[in-house]
């Protein structure tokens, strides 16, 4: 895959600086750490409550965030899913979603700030610490080249508990996912919020999982279990699961911008160019793409 | 018991073949899936065709069994105690009779 990457147009899209800032930044986002206090701002949704002047707020009524000198770009913080339920797709959503983390990742150390990456199923799998400056893209990329698929049920509940923990500095998330087989998706990424790394979702799916190519006697096999299930798919069944499966994704859109977050759904059979392309037309918080 | 044409017995090897279409026709594409949680709830639509859904199979399979059975059985001929079958189906028959047609008879009458 590094070999891939370096041959693809990617390497002279990661130049722009300026692009990078559509995703896994937000012009309030370098500003808010740092050491001293410079000035207040409007509150925007996925602000540090830690920095909300709550003085101001008691006195006035106005969410205020206090802004600091800023000490250098925040880093940013990749948890890229590696569970079982991304191995569907040709070519797969974990292959998406690795090319995606490259392409992003290659984007922000080529912009100067750091990149972290924790790589994810049912536990943490995978963490490549903290890289900063550009000459570190071959070894994110060999990082991303040697991530597999696990076996375990997917908690990203978990993952994000172990990076909210972490001693360190917080910054923007990409949970790049395809957010399936979560008892609930937004409680990791309220505790994201809450915790000072604003998530950013790109979320990955497989063509055949929006429209299921089969009919008649099939037999479901749940790539997260052993589960096997003989049934009879009827064009009612698969009409409805259909229905079922774009209002996950339209709720997925509606949190996002309920609360202000970037979000972007790609499909795994997507061209890296039309990918990027997707995550570059991102328009400001608020505001979701319909796919 | 024995049988008149005990060669048609061999008939019965047709089972083979009956089986093995059976494995081959039921062993179904199978669909990986991702969100069983939405299946699930697809599925609840019409949970009639799933209950029905395990057993079509198997009683498919019994159903073409017996029949073959049947008809080697009808080409081997067999007999009880030097009797065609149908000979003592036939004494079964007239027996049965005799002793319920009064009965009915009776019944009539009241």
């Amino acid at each position: 895959m590094a070999k891939a990457a370096r041959n693809t147009p990617v390497a002279s899209m990661t130049n722009e600086r300026a692009r990078v800032g559509r995703l896994l930044a937000s012009p309030h986002d370098d500003s808010v750490w740092g050491g001293e206090t410079t000035g207040l701002r409007d509150y925007v949704p996925g602000d540090d409550y830690r920095y909300v002047d709550w003085n101001l707020c008691a006195r006035r009524g106005e969410l205020r965030t206090k802004t600091f000198v800023s000490g250098g770009p925040r880093p940013r913080y990749f948890l890229l899913d590696c569970s079982m339920s991304m191995g569907v797709g040709h070519p797969t959503k974990f292959d998406a979603a690795r090319r995606l983390a490259a392409v992003l990742g290659c984007a922000a150390l080529a912009a100067g700030t750091s990149v972290g990456i924790t790589a994810f199923s049912g536990r943490v799998l995978a963490e490549l610490p903290r890289l900063c400056g550009r000459n570190q893209r071959l070894r994110l990329l060999r990082f991303l080249d040697a991530l597999a698929l696990d076996a375990s049920p997917t908690d990203l509940d978990r993952a994000a508990a172990v990076l909210a923990g972490r001693h360190q500095q917080p910054g923007p998330v990409a949970v790049i996912s395809d957010l399936l087989n979560l008892p609930d998706f937004r409680k990791p990424l309220e505790r994201l919020r809450q915790h000072g790394y604003p998530p950013r979702i790109v979320q990955v799916v497989a063509p055949e999982e929006a429209d299921p190519p089969l009919l008649g006697d099939v037999e479901l096999r749940d790539v997260e279990s052993p589960r096997v299930q003989r049934v009879t798919l009827s064009p009612h069944i698969v009409a409805r699961y259909r229905e079922l499966f774009a209002q996950f994704l339209a709720s997925v859109r509606r949190y996002a911008a309920r609360h202000g977050l970037e979000c972007v759904q790609v499909d795994s059979d997507q061209s890296l160019e039309a990918i990027y392309a997707q995550v570059l037309a991102l328009p400001r918080k608020g505001k979701v793409p319909s796919r | 018991m024995n049988f008149a044409n005990p060669a048609a017995l061999g008939a019965a090897l047709l089972a083979v073949p009956i089986i093995v279409f059976y494995l081959w026709r039921f062993r179904l594409p199978q669909m990986p899936i991702s969100a069983p949680q939405l299946w699930q709830e697809a599925l609840a639509a019409e949970p009639s065709r799933i209950a029905w859904r395990p057993w079509r199979g198997p009683v498919s399979l019994v159903v073409q069994l017996m029949v073959m059975a049947l008809l080697v059985l009808a080409l081997a001929d067999p007999r009880f105690d030097g009797l065609r079958l149908w000979r003592w189906l036939t004494a079964a028959a007239v027996v049965l009779l005799a002793v319920e047609w009064p009965l009915y008879q009776r019944r009539w009458l009241i």
